[in-house]
């Protein structure tokens, strides 16, 4: 369980990076709706990604 | 006969110094001489000698009342200071400025604001300042994940800003640039957490409360992937 948990924390850190750099990538070629629809996506990736590192509460 | 004794929050005089020598030296540059020119008129000599007040009477007060002597030493200065500039006009146009000078009082003026930086509260004694946390863990080796993801994520940082200059719309370049920076620092700060994060003795929550956590938003991603989906089969 530990294992699935850290690879589907990797995956969505990936899944961030690639976005934000497709983002990036539709924004230089006029595409804006596409890069702002990627940038959204990669954000929402990247704090699911860094919400998964929360250490264990020490109150519980 | 006891004599008085000194407060114990009383700073050294060094940090003081940090303080009193940037800012003095930036006010001198960038506006004493200003309003030292002939022709001045009142109005800005009485501003900038405000400031250069303000600055000795907080540096006195630092020890004892940080908050009034950050509002005497930081806002009154600098509002002294920039009053003193939009009075002065014409006179300070970039034409009448000498650029050296102006250089060195810039970086009088970063000095300034570092030195303000290092001015704090010391603690009474026996005061303990614990803040609250997990546990700090000791240093060890990292784990083998641990660089191909730093590696990833640096690369990834350094593609973002190279693909901001692919923007040729001049509005969309800033946007482009700042975009740019914004996500090559939340990669590069992600990445580094999660590279942290493999294998170490850092205490993770339960893998189910992992998950859990990133169920919602995880619903979100999906339903914007099915949109994205549709999107490029309607097209």
């Amino acid at each position: 369980m530990g294992r699935v948990a850290n690879a589907v924390n990797i995956v969505l850190f990936v899944a961030a990076a690639a976005a934000f750099v497709l983002g990036l990538r539709a924004l230089g070629d006029r595409r804006d709706v596409q890069a702002l629809y990627f940038l959204l996506v990669g954000a929402i990736a990247l704090r699911s990604a860094t919400d998964m590192l929360r250490p264990r509460s020490s109150n519980r | 006969m006891i004599a008085a004794a000194e407060p114990s929050e009383a700073l050294p005089l060094t940090e003081r110094t940090r303080v009193l020598l940037p800012g003095v030296y930036a006010w001198m540059l960038t506006v004493g001489l200003p309003v030292m020119a002939r022709g001045v008129r009142t109005g800005p000599r009485l501003t900038a000698a405000g400031a250069l007040v303000a600055l000795l009477l907080a540096l006195s007060i630092v020890g004892q009342r940080l908050a009034i002597a950050r509002l005497l030493g930081i806002y009154v200065f600098v509002l002294c200071s920039a009053l003193t500039w939009a009075l002065l006009g014409s006179d300070l146009s970039p034409a009448h400025l000498d650029r050296v000078r102006t250089a060195l009082g810039t970086l009088g003026w970063v000095l300034y604001a570092f030195g303000w930086g290092r001015v704090r509260t010391l603690p009474e004694a026996g005061e303990l300042r614990i803040a609250p946390g997990a546990p700090l863990v000791p240093r060890s080796r990292l784990h083998a994940r641990a660089m191909p993801i730093v590696a990833f994520a640096v690369c990834t940082a350094l593609v973002c800003e190279g693909l901001a200059f692919r923007v040729d719309r001049p509005e969309h370049a800033v946007l482009a640039h700042g975009a740019a920076v914004a996500c090559a620092l939340l990669v590069l700060s992600a990445g580094s957490r999660i590279a942290l994060a493999q294998g170490t003795r850092v205490e993770l929550a339960s893998p189910a409360q992992r998950l859990n956590a990133v169920a919602l938003r995880g619903a979100l991603l999906a339903l914007l992937f099915g949109l994205g989906l549709v999107w490029a089969a309607l097209r």
